[in-house]
């Protein structure tokens, strides 16, 4: 009489919901045709449990999953890499889902649940995507507590209350391991996101590029000084050198990009500042430093223009630890290939503006007072600072310069180191952000996406390259308060996210906020994200005193123990024999006060009969024995409602209390 | 090869296990008694765990390490749950009807729990029998009947009651293996004979005596186990009446003897065929006796009498009468 196996209605309602939640935080990063995938595979399951549908044949099923592995590959483009792997798992599960199950399939979905809830935090370990994680993580389990109850016809919510305090009762002990589990090198090479779109500053640069960034309020990076914070005006953040310009957009060239061999900092000294920087994923392998910079931190390496950069794109938030010398020259000599690369101009175009730099040129007392003409132009003249400047045409410098006379840091700059090259003196844009504002709860400077600027560093004899900012001498505002001031007359700052909470920083309880938030997410990041290595090392000596084996042993056996009882006695208090319920406490309290004045129950004898053969002896009690002992056999050997339990209840303790 | 050391092993596993756990009608399971493994599906999630411990080494990810630590301790954590899914449960065996030999045996068990917390997915099966799975939630006890196969007659003790869950995750299976005291009786299986000599007491009066195959039509009679199809009344049964048997007549005497030498063939044959007509001369309520080469059973009837009968037949040079 062996009956198939079915799943439990209730364990594939909580499954289906589980995968749900399971697949909401993957789904922007996924191709929407795989979410329709899954969808239609969990409609058709259950219209297979209703007996309306019945599963698909064997030919359609295998045609559905070559489906899904064909479009995947022309979704990513690849089969290979993360997003495609997780791409194939859910399709996987969804797939599984209109074959017949047997217990051990169903064993298989919820493992490969809980594998793509673990690819979920390569992408993101933000802190609102892991309280996020905790649902999924319960109704998956749920899910699993629900396939051993067979007990259920119907949808049930012990499954998802077991599974909660399961994993409530794991908590503390997975806190523990946290803690001391070593966290240990990498054991080998494995694929990082790489299907995501690049954000930040970008590496080429034509006027209105970095307008585009200016809209949005995203977080490009935090730093944390361990030196005192300097100005904001002093905050440039170099990242990208474009040296190379074509008559429209500046370029990298391939020269002066190498890995240089210098020897490290000293991390003292005049002039020497000391940070963190924590760094937003960007998919771009550039960071964001203070000139010039070093770094101790593995995996990044000096480019020859005094860049730092990592040898691998960073496709997930990094830290690394950064000392600035700002008073290191650049440069002092420049190689003839370089004078050569930062001096070149296309030969066509732009012909106003080569007159222009020509004539005043000639009209300065040298390079210096050339670069001061040019930036007293700048500020004297009716130039506008704005987010919204107007289309350029074919000559876009001599169109901004003479015309249009309207436009933000990329104007600028592109347009002074084109004057500049103009006249042989080397010239090149420098990409990366501006200033960045402090969070007074956490010390931090916060730079967001909308602080990208450009600037201009040109080459001086004797001195190197020298930082100079064009926009500065037409928005002082800009360089000293930040964007929002600069163009607080226009009123474009942000105008395209109209819900960012940056937008509303003048409102002041929503600032205050939005700097705890921050300082929420910098604390998560700091010390739970990056609890690592030397951090972990101190909290454990702080906690221990010293890292020894018999100490950490005791710490595990103590916490453990203590956890462990608590759960046990959870666990085994509504399991044990003792059934001596209230009830029976107060019957037999009063069997006893009758007894010491001499009326003893015999044994065997029922309450019933015992209350009258007292009540004959004692009329006195008649009544509150009669109405005690009846209320307690009730009690013992009726079905009762709850309600009615507590009523009777209370008459057995009053009545009983009669009898004296 | 190493047969001997495996029967060495399972024989010393027996006696401590029957130290250890022995035999009883009513058994609570504590932690003497149940013992908890990692199951097929736990082997294959701590598979899993050591590739995503492997997954957060490798991508430095300490939210991931987070996610496999916390399933570890959830593994860990069920240990105590799939423990307590069985602890407190009392089993009793309550009663097991005597069968006859080839069919199945119903032993009756209860399943109770001493405090209010539930119990899911209880497994209970013999090595041989169906198995059954139990839940206690709002009731405090079940009863259920497990089936054993039997294939000869005599006393059957079932051997170990294999209680088992792998609730609530599947991850672990707690089982404890208990020996119930509890004895099944197995009739011999009756097999129909013609019996021509019954041996008769009172030899005074005569009365038509049964026979099959006999020409003259009697009567009927209800079916019992071992009767031949043929002599079904199968028109009646069409009817929607009991399956009935024609009798024929030829003659009969008052009071009988079922006599071990009447028949002939080895012991259980002959046992087969003393049971066929024990129960065939109850359901006529006559009265009768039994005589075995080392036990007689004077003549009488009733209920009573067939299971004295029954059971002699059964217990026949069993040595545990």
């Amino acid at each position: 009489m062996q009956v198939a196996w079915q799943i439990p209605r209730n364990c594939l309602a909580w499954l289906l919901f589980s995968q749900l939640t399971v697949i909401a935080p993957q789904a922007s990063r996924l191709p929407l045709w795989v979410l329709v995938v899954y969808l239609l595979a969990g409609l058709w399951r259950v219209m297979v449990y209703q007996g309306r549908w019945s599963f698909p044949h064997w030919p359609i099923k295998v045609s559905m999953m070559l489906a899904c592995f064909v479009g995947i590959f022309l979704s990513y483009g690849s089969l290979l890499g993360l997003e495609p792997a997780v791409a194939l798992l859910i399709s996987g599960f969804s797939l599984k889902l209109i074959e017949v199950i047997k217990q051990r399939d169903v064993y298989v979905i919820i493992f490969l649940a809980y594998l793509v809830l673990l690819t979920e935090f390569i992408f993101s370990q933000d802190i609102y995507i892991t309280v996020y994680m905790l649902l999924p993580m319960t109704t998956v389990t749920a899910s699993l507590v629900a396939l051993h109850q067979h007990g259920y016809d119907g949808f049930s919510f012990t499954s998802l209350r077991k599974a909660a305090v399961i994993l409530l009762q794991a908590f503390p002990l997975m806190l523990l391991l946290f803690f001391i589990f070593p966290r240990v090198a990498p054991l080998w090479s494995v694929p990082l996101p790489t299907h995501q779109a690049k954000t930040g500053v970008s590496d080429t640069l034509s006027p209105g590029d970095i307008s585009s960034l200016s809209q949005s309020s995203e977080l490009a990076f935090r730093v944390d000084f361990q030196t005192a914070i300097p100005p904001p005006k002093q905050r440039y953040w170099r990242g990208l050198v474009l040296d190379q310009f074509d008559g429209r957009k500046w370029t990298r060239s391939e020269l002066d990009q190498g890995a240089t061999m210098d020897k490290p900092l000293s991390q003292t000294g005049a002039g020497v500042i000391n940070y963190t920087v924590i760094q937003e994923p960007t998919f771009q392998p550039w960071l964001f430093t203070l000139a010039v910079a070093y770094s101790t931190t593995a995996g990044i390496e000096r480019t020859a223009d005094y860049r730092l950069q990592r040898k691998l794109p960073v496709s997930e938030r990094l830290i690394y630890q950064v000392s600035s010398d700002t008073r290191q020259p650049m440069d002092v000599q420049l190689d003839k290939r370089l004078r050569l690369m930062n001096t070149r101009l296309p030969v066509q175009g732009n012909q106003r503006a080569q007159l222009l730099a020509d004539q005043l040129y000639a009209q300065s007392t040298g390079k210096r007072d050339y670069i001061n003409t040019l930036l007293r132009r700048f500020s004297e003249q009716d130039y506008v600072y704005t987010l919204n400047p107007p289309a350029l045409g074919e000559n876009s410098i001599d169109a901004f310069l003479f015309d249009s006379r309207r436009g933000f840091c990329g104007h600028y700059a592109s347009s002074f180191a084109f004057l500049m090259r103009a006249v042989d003196i080397p010239a090149r844009i420098i990409g990366g952000y501006l200033g960045g504002e402090v969070n007074p709860i956490t010390g931090t400077v916060l730079v967001h996406q909308f602080d990208a600027h450009a600037w201009v560093e040109v080459w001086l004899p004797g001195s190197g390259w020298l930082r100079v900012d064009p926009t500065a001498a037409v928005s002082p505002e800009r360089i000293e308060q930040g964007l929002e001031q600069a163009v607080a007359a226009e009123g474009s700052f942000l105008s395209g996210a109209p819900l960012s909470a940056a937008r509303y920083r003048h409102i002041i309880w929503l600032n205050t906020l939005r700097m705890r938030m921050d300082a929420l997410n910098y604390y998560w990041i700091n010390w739970v994200l990056d609890f690592k290595g030397e951090k972990q090392l101190q909290v454990l000596k702080a906690l221990l005193g010293e890292v020894t084996a018999p100490r950490l042993i005791l710490l595990v056996l103590s916490v453990g123990a203590v956890v462990l009882s608590v759960i046990t006695f959870l666990l085994f208090k509504s399991r044990r024999g003792s059934k001596q319920g209230p009830a029976e406490g107060v019957y037999f309290a009063m069997c006893r006060r009758l007894d010491k004045l001499g009326f003893h129950r015999h044994a065997g004898e029922g309450p019933m009969d015992f209350a009258h053969r007292i009540a004959a002896e004692q009329p006195q009690w008649k009544e509150h024995l009669l109405s005690a002992s009846r209320a307690y056999a009730s009690l013992a050997y009726e079905p009762l409602l709850p309600k009615q339990q507590q009523a009777i209840l209370k008459l057995l303790r009053t009545e009983a209390a009669r009898i004296k | 090869m190493f047969e001997w050391l495996i029967t060495l092993f399972k024989s010393n596993y027996q006696r401590w296990l029957s130290r250890r756990i022995p035999a009883a009608k009513l058994v609570t399971l504590n932690q003497r008694r149940i013992f908890i493994f990692p199951s097929r599906a736990g082997f294959s999630f701590l598979a899993l765990l050591l590739l995503l411990l492997i997954a957060a080494i490798n991508y430095q990810n300490n939210m991931a390490f987070a996610l496999v630590f916390l399933l570890a301790c959830v593994f860990f954590v069920s240990v105590l749950h799939t423990y307590a899914n069985l602890s407190g449960l009392t089993i009793q065996a309550l009663q097991a009807k005597p069968v006859f030999a080839g069919d199945s045996i119903a032993i009756e068990l209860r399943l109770s729990r001493k405090g209010v917390a539930h119990y899911y997915d209880i497994k209970l099966a013999w090595k041989h029998s169906d198995q059954r799975i139990v839940s206690l939630l709002a009731n405090d006890e079940q009863r259920i009947s497990l089936y054993l196969p039997t294939s000869r007659r005599g006393l059957l003790r079932p051997g170990r009651l294999t209680i088992e869950t792998v609730y609530p995750l599947g991850l672990l299976r707690a089982w404890s293996s208990l020996a119930l005291d509890i004895e099944a009786l197995v009739y011999p299986r009756p097999l129909a004979v013609d019996m021509k000599a019954l041996t008769a007491v009172d030899g005074e009066e005569g009365e038509a005596m049964l026979a099959d195959g006999s020409d003259d039509f009697y009567g009927f009679r209800d079916y019992q186990a071992g009767d031949s199809l043929k002599n079904i009344y199968w028109k009646g049964y069409a009817k929607g009446h009991d399956l009935q048997l024609k009798q024929f007549s030829s003659f009969r005497q008052k009071q009988l003897w079922l006599d071990w030498q009447t028949f002939n063939g080895n012991i259980e044959t002959r046992l087969s065929y003393l049971c066929y007509w024990a129960l065939r001369l109850e359901s006529q309520q006559k009265e009768y006796g039994l005589r075995l080469p080392d036990k007689e059973i004077a003549p009488a009837k009733g209920m009573r009498h067939q299971a004295a009968v029954l059971r002699s037949l059964a217990l026949y040079q069993q040595g545990a009468a």
